[in-house]
């Protein structure tokens, strides 16, 4: 570490969060080192259901809404230049996405939920692109693969997708060290201190010196803020998901709750749990996931699972994100949220040049720590 | 590609690969008598585009080695160990199609 042991900025923890932003930074031409530790559970970031995501996200909050929304509409160009600069085909399908809807009262509720969202958003003069769809023409998005009696409809976003989400990972990592940042596995940050104008870590590979830090470790950045004085108000929900054997290609667009990979799986999502920080699996939530699937499309009842697994979301009271710089710790940065993967496309364009010393971007300017009064 | 790690074998057993008899170190995994005293460099077709695949990880995590074992799909070849008269097929076509 001796030639590597002065930064402009340290990004702790590699996850979708830490990698998007630590690309970010070091495009704009900053020094910077990303560093991770080995997880004891399965993290969001490796976990997840894969989904770019906005129709759902956001009600009561057009900020929200609107971020989501923008997160999805760049993806497309974003995905493009991951592609170029790291030479993996990330999987990204965009342009149709599906909430579905089994029986009267499921309908009922989407659509007004969706009502919900296009009200908020004509408020602002806006749009929202989703709009509510019957039995027959969820057919006809799906195509030829049969749908359970019981399917009513559901709610259609034009611009919603699905990417491969270790993929996206894998090439904003390589992209990342490409562009000359410095990455380091297995890497537990034990001590932050601010001297000098600068932070200095204490770690199990020795010490860090950056200017500035940014903490974007996901539930470990509530031991890191806790270095500090500071409490981080996150809320663990597991999510459970099963995994089939490989199938032919039967479902080219994703719907929330179930899609088809670009290696044949399907996987079937997902479960709220508020079960704490554990990562087990459940049978009865494996019925469930399993009933439902076989609901919306009964010629799964012939495809076997043969895997699942949990991961944890990290949440927030009002489920919105945070990022914020600390009170009394100018320099250092807490970013935290679920929906990682959405979020990739902005946390990579927005929030480098804020923490390179630029204006906070207008569009985060609610998502801050105070409002939770901690 | 692979080389056995010693040429000591103590127990051997019978297995059918693809109807074909094939006597092979007892101990060894499914995916380790296919590729090693088999010979064979695939273990499955994808169902995508019909291409060739075969084991890749070795230790359960990757599913590329799901094998037919004993008339049951989707196994893993490569942490299930052979057993006396065990039927292996590659995997070419699937139990049935969603559609």
């Amino acid at each position: 570490m001796e030639d590597h042991n002065r930064f402009d900025v340290c990004v702790i923890g590699g996850g979708l969060m830490g990698s998007a932003v630590a690309l970010g930074l070091v495009r704009s031409g900053a020094r910077v080192l990303m560093v991770d530790k080995i997880s004891r559970l399965q993290t969001a970031s490796k976990g997840n259901f894969g989904l770019v995501w906005s129709q759902s996200k956001g009600s009561g909050n057009r900020d929200y809404s609107r971020f989501s929304e923008k997160a999805v509409l760049d993806f497309t160009d974003f995905a493009l230049w991951l592609e170029e600069e790291s030479g993996i085909d990330i999987e990204l399908r965009l342009g149709a996405g599906l909430i579905l809807c089994i029986g009267d009262r499921e309908l009922a509720a989407r659509t007004e939920s969706i009502k919900k969202f296009h009200h908020e958003a004509e408020l602002h003069g806006e749009r929202h692109p989703s709009i509510m769809v019957n039995q027959q023409e969820v057919q006809k998005l799906v195509g030829k693969t049969a749908l359970g009696e019981e399917v009513s409809g559901g709610s259609f976003s034009s611009v919603d997708g699905d990417v491969n989400p270790l993929l996206l990972l894998k090439a904003m990592r390589r992209i990342f060290i490409k562009l000359g940042g410095v990455f380091l596995g297995g890497c537990l940050v034990n001590g932050i201190k601010r001297r000098n104008r600068s932070y200095h870590l204490e770690t199990s590979s020795g010490k860090i010196v950056a200017a500035k830090i940014v903490l974007a470790a996901g539930f470990g950045n509530i031991p890191l803020i806790g270095m500090m004085g500071e409490k981080l108000p996150l809320i663990v929900q597991k999510g459970q998901l099963l995994v089939t054997e490989r199938v032919k290609p039967f479902l080219s667009l994703p719907f929330s709750c179930l899609r088809q990979t670009g290696c044949g799986s399907v996987i079937i999502g997902y479960t709220q749990e508020n079960t704490g920080f554990e990562t087990g699996t459940t049978v009865s939530a494996a019925v469930q996931l399993a009933q439902r699937a076989v609901r919306i499309f009964p010629g799964l009842r012939h495809i076997r699972v043969v895997r699942s697994w949990a991961s944890l979301r990290i949440m927030t009271e009002d489920d919105l994100p945070i990022y914020d710089e600390i009170n009394g710790y100018p320099g250092c940065y807490v970013l935290a949220t679920h929906s990682c993967v959405t979020l990739a496309s902005l946390h990579m364009s927005l929030l480098p040049s804020w923490i390179l010393g630029g204006k906070r971007p207008d569009i985060i300017r609610k998502f801050k720590l105070e409002r939770f009064n901690v | 590609m692979f080389k056995q790690y010693s040429q000591q074998i103590d127990k051997t057993v019978t297995i059918e690969f693809e109807g074909t008899p094939l006597t092979v170190p007892a101990t060894i995994t499914v995916a380790a008598a296919v590729i090693g005293p088999a010979g064979q460099k695939h273990t499955r077709l994808s169902p995508v585009n019909g291409k060739k695949r075969a084991p890749y990880c070795f230790m359960g995590v990757c599913h590329e080695c799901l094998m037919e074992i004993d008339g049951i799909p989707d196994q893993q070849a490569c942490i299930i160990e052979v057993k006396e008269g065990m039927k292996i097929r590659r995997q070419t076509s699937l139990p049935g199609d969603v559609e």
